[in-house]
């Protein structure tokens, strides 16, 4: 028995030296220092209703295109837009010229008084070829001196403004009116009174549709210059500042593309089109704010109904709204439909972002009463 | 980051080798551990010390079957066996013979009672050979049995204190659990190396004291044939 508990011991101990030599400390696991990678789903619309800005910018939270090279002395713009100066009304597409001359017809309508005083220059009016008006206003400008000195300051008013309406007219669609009788009017005077004279032809001229598009983009140019001298003259009122009163913004809305903050990830022109999660709550309070759904209906489910309304710009509505879906069949569900109809016109101004008309131009409403309870 | 914190843990708790676990363990595990690897030792030394009995024991049966079956005179045989200590086989002849002498020398004149006598003889020395073949193989059985269990006391053990810790100190990092389960599970491991051969030799030696005590059995109904027909002849010389 002492041999078998020596070897024994003996081949324990020699056993347990070589594991502790051997199998030793394991390997520590090699646990890659690799970062999480963080994941982000990026829904399609982030592209398709990109708002302004940069393409190769980083995301922010507001949207700024890129800045401008020289930063202007105004403030940064608060609205997104195209025009130089900024606008709070909703930008609206850029239209034809025709659209200019519509903006200077209010000016036009100062001229009308003058046919009275104007009868005897006009007949000059009818010779004149159009190439011709460019010298003209030059001699209008002469004549305008020694004109105070004459007549009384009441005349020397009708004069210059028909300077200013010729300077206008070219702009004018709208008169067309000049009496019939100045046409035969003889021409000799010309030279005289010229200033009145090219108010007069002007409409005629007008008529033949070839060249206006000539004249009336050449006029504009000349008249810039006289403005200056008619202002020496008269201080108190000087009709020819009137061009350079005039708004020469296009109509169109929208702010300035103006702004000294870094630009954002977003596309080239597009302003993002979808009504927010705020705004859709808040037409969804403001409806149902009118409505009083049904009460006392055992099964409210059946009574949804959706109706379909198109609204104009300022939110009114436009036309009648109509049923898409449910609000027919038993007395109670057309009772649901027609308080869902009622509950749409009793709201009808809905406060909507203007410039993104064109999501809410038609708005599908879904009442659901069994949402209600 | 979880890396770098487990590696400092890891820093600063030690390296886990086996020496550290076994030295980290605590009180109670380091004691089951300790118990464990003396019960492999011992178990061990039993293992050895019988087989090397059992083979020595296989060959003094068949030595002794040899010279038995030789044709030899038993008298001689008897005087060669009882002159130096024996066992086995050899014991059995030697304690039947004596018992003849004995009833001879006195004169006993009945064959029953003298048949008896010496298969009593013989059986008695049986049941000693038999006793020392099977000595401590009990304690083989009892590790193989019982040493898986102690080592998972051990190990419920060490995890129960090593939670506590973990309970204590506020943290959950895996580098925190990962040493105490570790030591832990090493009582266990100890466990299972002392139960597993101590089961699969005590199957195997059980089974080898079992045919040789059947060769010893045999042996003694056949020397007992044998000494009951010398005891008829005998009485029928007279």
């Amino acid at each position: 028995m002492k041999a078998g508990v020596a070897v024994s011991s003996v081949l324990h101990a020699a056993i347990l030296t070589w594991g502790l030599w051997s199998l030793g400390a394991p390997e520590p696991l090699e646990v890659a220092n690799v970062e999480s990678l963080p994941v982000e789903l990026v829904p399609v619309e982030e592209y398709s209703q990109s708002l302004i800005g940069k393409k190769d910018a980083p995301v922010t939270e507001t949207p700024a295109p890129e800045p401008t090279e020289k930063p202007a002395a105004d403030d940064t713009a608060q609205n997104v837009g195209e025009n130089s100066v900024d606008l709070d009304s909703p930008p609206t597409p850029t239209e034809r010229e025709r659209a200019v001359e519509q903006t200077a017809a209010p000016v036009a309508a100062a001229p009308p008084p003058q046919p009275e005083p104007s009868p005897e220059p006009v007949p000059q009016a009818v010779p004149t070829p159009r190439p011709e008006p460019s010298p003209q206003p030059a001699e209008v400008a002469q004549p305008q001196e020694p004109a105070p000195a004459e007549p009384t300051p009441a005349e020397a008013d009708p004069i210059e403004e028909a300077i200013a309406t010729a300077e206008a007219q070219p702009e004018e669609k709208p008169e067309p009116q000049p009496e019939p009788e100045q046409k035969p009017a003889p021409t000799p005077e010309a030279p005289q009174v010229a200033s009145l004279p090219d108010r007069g032809p002007v409409p005629q001229v007008r008529p033949s549709p070839p060249r206006p598009a000539q004249t009336e983009t050449k006029k504009p140019e000349k008249p810039v210059e006289k403005p200056v001298q008619a202002a020496e003259d008269d201080s108190e009122f000087d009709p020819d500042k009137i061009a350079a009163l005039l708004n020469k913004e296009k109509s169109a809305g929208g702010g300035a593309k103006r702004s000294q903050q870094q630009a954002s990830l977003g596309g080239d022109r597009r302003t993002g089109a979808k009504l927010s999660m705020s705004e859709l709550d808040a037409l969804r309070g403001q409806v149902s704010q009118c409505w009083s759904p049904p009460a006392g209906v055992s099964e409210a489910g059946s009574l949804r109904v959706t109706i379909r309304m198109r609204l104009d710009p300022s939110g009114g509505l436009e036309g009648r709204p109509e049923l898409v879906d449910g609000g027919s069949g038993s007395t109670i569900e057309r009772a649901a439909g027609d308080a869902a109809l009622r509950a749409v016109i009793r709201c009808a101004p809905y406060k909507l972002p203007p410039e993104k008309y064109d999501t809410w131009s038609e708005v599908l409403l879904n009442f659901d009463p069994s949402q209600m309870l | 980051m979880d890396g770098q914190i487990a590696q400092e843990a890891l820093s600063a708790a030690g390296s886990v080798s086996l020496w550290d676990l076994f030295w980290q363990a605590g009180f109670i595990v380091k004691l089951v551990m300790i118990g464990l690897i003396v019960a492999s030792v011992w178990s061990w030394a039993i293992i050895i010390d019988k087989s090397m009995r059992y083979g020595a024991f296989r060959r003094q049966l068949n030595k002794f079957e040899s010279h038995f079956w030789s044709g030899q005179s038993l008298e001689e045989l008897y005087h060669t066996l009882s002159e130096r200590r024996t066992n086995g086989m050899g014991a059995l002849f030697v304690a039947a013979m004596r018992e003849w002498k004995k009833s001879f020398e006195k004169g006993a004149r009945s064959p029953i009672g003298l048949q008896q006598r010496i298969e009593k003889a013989m059986d008695v020395t049986l049941a000693r050979e038999m006793d020392g073949l099977e000595s401590r193989l009990g304690f083989l059985a009892t590790v193989g049995s019982a040493a898986p269990f102690v080592g998972l006391f051990g190990t419920v053990i060490g995890i129960m204190t090593s939670f506590q810790a973990i309970a204590g100190s506020q943290q959950t990092s895996l580098a925190v659990v990962a040493p105490g389960i570790a030591e832990a599970l090493l009582a266990t491991a100890i466990g299972l190396v002392a139960a597993i051969p101590a089961v699969i030799a005590y199957n195997k030696l059980s089974a080898d004291a079992g045919k040789l005590g059947m060769r010893l059995e045999a042996f003694a109904d056949e020397f007992s044939a044998i000494l009951s027909r010398q005891i008829d002849e005998k009485l029928t010389q007279r």
